[in-house]
């Protein structure tokens, strides 16, 4: 085994015990009821709920991809990227205090707990689930992927891409399993901070080390390439695909996909929520800044002919995801090499960790105490989302060991579904200032399944035997899917029944108590 | 300030903002947007002249992202005495606050 190898292997250990360590701790903090499982008790102090949101936000994306998407992207990456992270952190603060408030007042620990109360309806609350529980799987495999990956380039091959991604899944389920949400959101501390100074970190030292200062970069890049220092308006930057991804990153992905929605829920005040969200504007956004320079420099390094072009290093790994760590492994002292594969295994780790646990939360709550056993008791329904977070595990496990590509696609894939979940939630969520409400029950349902049906036929048209490409006009499937959805539910609900007058007057009601009026009751706080 | 009745009554929309402050809030958030993406990138959209070493777009686009994040942060500081959790109400609204 080489000195790289080793130092690899015992850096991602150390970071190994420590989360062990640290789920361990949350394990034995851990009342087994649902509150406290699924939802820390709603205890959560800003810095945990801040780290938290922000390391399930970014995953091995962050870490990896990013500098392969500014290879060929160059400035531009960064020019849609900081749009949409923003936006993110202003959907967090008004959608995300909303719903704290509610989750709070009427105990909500699912999306579809919100939903299905004010439509009095287990039909949404059924497809909401479902919808969920589907969406989740490429995202799931993408973060197996980069287990296996990473540990594969780290140790040159001494530690099999399957026997990687086992292990690392192993261990995401252990502590899942163990300590849940608290467990969940603890470790994502220390993945949150470990990631963001690895990205920083090594970043710089490679740029430095292969080219120079920045200043020098961007010189040398303006004489090979000036595109790249450019926004061409085209493909990814075309406006319709930017507009796209702002609306799925910086709307969807926070409101819509359980792993960030249910995190609301878990902050001891809605102060909480607001501050974690001035916190995440600078987090979520300026960790794309060092991938600029990383891209930029890798390009330089591909035409200087001293790494090999992105195609080749496609083919002999199977993602383009390769190139910082090998750029790294060049340039970078073999401490630092350490750290970045520990980062990119935490940054993966605090994506999966948070899929598995909620979306166990919501098939146990929503399909098997809601419809299938509605008279089950807390310690049981933990003990089912423990074997769903097992079984879901596995099966990310077992997509990524089919190395699906494309990662980027795929996570929009995902929020593309979730996203059509948007016109019911800000129904509930914003009062129209009538009793009547211009999205009924029906509507919802019959939008959401149109609007999903849609979203797929346009990303992948031809499974439908369609002859179009995929994202007519730039604009990604799941927008399509949305305007499908907004006219499907508006012309449906005007033939079918209004949600319950107590129910819309009683979350609306709330609504405006908590964001207009006096103030609500503070929690009692406890130290977490 | 509407007063808060302990029967619940039609509350009043939420989809406009309630006061101007608020509007301009809002335009700014826009303006700053457009600028820094669409179609703020097709005036900007060039490399030279470099400022700081930096090619223009590229300033230009980290310019605006800062502006904004400190705009998000005295949106924040303006509602601080909500962000340490005494009290919970809209950033956006003016009315609830006294």
């Amino acid at each position: 085994m080489s000195q790289l190898a080793f130092t690899v292997i015992m850096l991602v250990l150390v970071y190994l015990l420590v989360i062990i360590g640290i789920g361990f701790v949350g394990w034995r903090k851990l009342r087994v009821n649902v509150d406290d499982f699924y939802v820390a008790s709603r205890q959560l102090g800003v810095l945990v709920v801040f780290l938290t949101i922000a390391a399930t936000y970014h995953s091995a994306f962050a870490v990896l991809t990013s500098t392969a998407v500014a290879v060929t992207n160059g400035v531009a990456w960064f020019v849609g990227a900081a749009v949409w992270t923003l936006l993110a952190a202003l959907t967090s603060w008004f959608v995300g205090t909303r719903y704290w408030q509610l989750g709070k007042r009427f105990g909500y620990v699912t999306l579809a707990d919100l939903v299905a109360d004010f439509y009095r309806s287990t039909v949404i609350r059924v497809v909401i689930a479902v919808v969920m529980a589907i969406f989740v799987i490429p995202y799931l495999a993408v973060q197996s992927v980069a287990f296996g990956l990473i540990l594969d380039i780290g140790t040159e091959g001494w530690i099999s891409y399957e026997l990687g991604a086992g292990v690392l899944t192993v261990v995401a389920i252990a502590y899942c399993v163990a300590a849940g949400q608290r467990g969940a959101a603890w470790t994502d501390v220390l993945q949150g901070i470990w990631m963001y100074i690895v990205v920083w970190l090594v970043g710089l030292v490679v740029v430095y080390n292969a080219i120079g200062s920045p200043a020098t970069l961007f010189r040398e890049v303006n004489e090979l390439n000036p595109d790249l220092l450019g926004v061409p308006g085209e493909g990814f930057s075309s406006p319709l695909a930017l507009f796209s991804s702002t609306v799925l990153f910086g709307i969807a992905l926070v409101i819509g996909l359980q792993h960030i929605q249910m995190k609301f829920y878990t902050a001891r005040d809605a102060g909480t929520i607001k501050l974690s969200s001035v916190w995440m504007a600078v987090y979520l956004s300026s960790i794309y800044i060092p991938p600029v320079l990383t891209g930029l420099a890798a390009f330089v390094l591909i035409e200087r002919g001293v790494l090999p072009p992105v195609n080749e290093i496609e083919e002999q790994y199977g993602t383009a995801d390769a190139i910082l760590p090998l750029m790294a492994i060049e340039f970078a002292p073999m401490v630092l090499v350490g750290l970045l594969f520990a980062g990119a295994v935490a940054a993966a780790s605090s994506t999966k960790d948070n899929f598995l646990l909620a979306t166990a939360v919501v098939l146990t709550r929503d399909l098997y105490q809601k419809v299938l056993r509605p008279n089950t008791s807390e310690r049981q329904m933990v003990v089912v989302s423990r074997w769903v977070i097992v079984v879901f595990g596995l099966l990310g496990y077992a997509v990524a060991l089919q190395r699906p590509g494309l990662i980027f696609d795929l996570v929009a894939l995902s929020v593309a579904g979730v996203l059509q979940f948007t016109p019911a939630i800000f129904t509930i969520l914003y009062p129209g200032g009538r009793t009547r409400v211009w999205l009924t029950s029906a509507g919802a349902v019959a939008g959401i399944v149109v609007g999903v049906v849609v979203t797929m036929a346009l990303v992948f048209p031809n499974w439908f035997g369609l002859t179009i490409d995929p994202n007519p006009f730039d604009l990604h499937g799941g927008l399509w899917g949305l305007a499908a959805n907004l006219v499907v539910g508006a012309v449906v609900s005007l033939f079918t029944r209004q949600p319950p007058a107590e129910a819309v007057l009683r979350i609306h009601g709330y609504m405006e108590e908590a964001n207009y009026g006096q103030p609500v009751e503070r929690p009692k706080t406890v130290s977490d | 300030m509407e007063q808060h009745s302990p029967e619940p009554t039609v509350p009043r929309s939420h989809l406009l903002p309630r006061s101007p402050k608020t509007w301009l809030w809002i335009a700014w958030f826009l303006i700053a947007w457009a600028a820094l993406q669409f179609p703020g990138w097709q005036v900007a959209n060039r490399v030279e002249p470099f400022v700081f070493g930096l090619p223009f777009m590229f300033f230009w686009a980290l310019l605006w992202w800062l502006l904004l994040v400190i705009s998000i942060v005295i949106l924040a500081r303006r509602n601080d005495e909500s962000a340490d959790g005494r009290h919970v109400e809209n950033p956006m609204s003016e009315e609830g606050r006294r």
